[in-house]
C-alpha cells in the first residue's frame, strides 16, 4: 500500500468519523431549563406547591430514550419555611439531591419528528424520587416546531410510594398524591 | 392575688406575640441571597472540573451551599416572565447554569467575565454541568 492510498483511507476514516460524530450530536436533543411544577394541597389548603426551572432533559432521537433530572433543592415555594421542611424533612435533598427519570417514549419512530401538531405519547421507564425507584407508564405530549421538540407530561405521584414520610401534625395539609407537571423544550445542543 | 389580672394580661400579650411571630415565620417568602456571604468563592471552571473529576466528593461539599463563582459568560437565555439564565464558564463542553433571581436590563454581553452568587443545586450528570438557583450577579451592571 503506497502513501497516497494510506492518505486516502485516512481522509475517508476522518470524514466518516466527523460525519458520525455530527450525526450522533444531531440525534441528541436536550435542555437544562425545563420546568417542573407540583401541587400537593391537602384537605386544609395551604398553598403547598412549588416550581423548578432547571430541569435537564435529554432525548436520543434515534432510539426515543429519555433521561431527565430535577435538582430537588431547585423547587421554590412561596413560603420559606415550607421550602425548608420540604428539603430537610420530606425529600431530604442533602441525601437525595435529584429526582430523575430514565426511560423511553413508547412506540418511538423517526417519523414522529416529521409530524406537525401535538402527538399523544407515553413515557415508560423508571422514576426515582427520594432514593426510591419505581416503574412508571405516564401519558405525555410531543410537539415539534422550528427544530425544537416540546415534551410534557402530567401525572400523579403517590407520596408514600417514594418513602416520603409526612408527620401526623400536617397530614391534613399535604395531599397523599401530588399533581406533577413537567415540560421541556429540547434543542440539538445546549451549553 | 392582686396581680392576677396583670398576669393574665401579660400571658395574653406573650401569646399574641408568639402567634404573630409564628404567622410571620410561616408566611415569610424565601429570602434573597444578595446580602448573604458566600460559603465558597471559586472559579466556574474549577467548580466544573471538581464536579466532573469526582462528583461523589464535590456534591456533598457544594450542594445547598451559597457559592460565588467567577467565569466567562458563555450564553444567556431569556424565557420571559422574569426567567433569565446565564451559563458561566466552560469545561469539557459544560457550563454552570445560573438561574437569576430576577430579570436584568441590560443583560451582560456574552464573553464578559462575571461573578455570580447563588445556591448550588448540584452536579448535573447528564450534561457534566453544575447548576445554581436564586442567583445574583455581583459585578453587573
Amino acid at each position: 500500500m503506497n502513501h497516497s492510498t494510506i492518505s486516502t483511507f485516512a481522509c475517508a476514516f476522518l470524514l466518516l468519523g466527523i460525519s458520525t460524530t455530527q450525526l450522533l450530536a444531531q440525534n441528541k436533543y436536550m435542555t437544562r431549563t425545563g420546568s417542573a411544577h407540583f401541587v400537593a394541597d391537602g384537605i386544609i389548603k395551604d398553598d403547598v406547591q412549588a416550581r423548578s426551572n432547571t430541569v435537564t432533559a435529554v432525548l436520543d432521537a434515534s432510539t426515543g430514550q429519555v433521561q431527565a433530572r430535577i435538582p430537588v433543592n431547585s423547587f421554590v415555594f412561596r413560603k420559606a419555611l415550607m421550602q425548608e421542611h420540604f428539603n430537610e424533612n420530606y425529600l431530604e435533598s442533602h441525601r437525595f439531591p435529584n429526582a430523575s427519570f430514565k426511560g423511553q417514549i413508547q412506540g418511538w419512530n423517526d417519523q414522529m419528528l416529521q409530524k406537525s401538531g401535538p402527538q399523544k405519547i407515553r413515557f415508560v421507564g423508571t422514576l426515582e424520587v427520594h432514593g426510591v425507584a419505581r416503574d412508571i407508564n405516564e401519558a405525555g405530549l410531543l410537539e415539534v416546531s422550528n427544530g425544537i421538540i416540546h415534551l410534557e407530561t402530567d401525572f400523579k405521584l403517590v407520596v408514600a410510594d417514594y418513602g416520603i414520610k409526612v408527620p401526623a401534625l400536617v397530614r391534613d395539609k399535604i395531599a397523599k398524591e401530588a399533581e406533577v407537571h413537567v415540560q421541556a423544550n429540547l434543542k440539538t445542543s445546549a451549553p | 392575688m392582686k396581680n392576677r389580672p396583670l398576669l393574665i394580661l401579660f400571658a395574653a400579650v406573650l401569646m399574641a406575640i408568639a402567634v404573630a411571630y409564628a404567622y410571620f415565620r410561616w408566611n415569610q417568602a424565601p429570602e434573597s441571597l444578595a446580602q448573604k456571604d458566600p460559603d465558597f468563592q471559586i472559579k466556574a471552571n474549577t467548580l466544573l472540573e471538581e464536579f466532573q473529576s469526582n462528583s461523589a466528593k464535590s456534591q456533598p461539599l457544594y450542594l445547598n451551599r451559597i457559592l460565588e463563582i467567577e467565569g466567562r459568560c458563555e450564553s444567556i437565555e431569556n424565557q420571559g416572565d422574569s426567567l433569565f439564565f446565564v451559563y458561566i464558564g466552560s469545561h469539557n463542553g459544560a457550563s454552570v447554569l445560573c438561574q437569576l433571581e430576577k430579570g436584568l436590563d441590560p443583560l451582560p454581553p456574552v464573553g464578559q467575565n462575571l461573578r455570580c452568587k447563588g445556591l448550588c443545586t448540584g452536579y448535573d450528570d447528564l450534561t457534566g454541568g453544575a447548576s445554581m438557583d436564586r442567583c445574583v450577579l455581583v459585578n453587573f451592571p
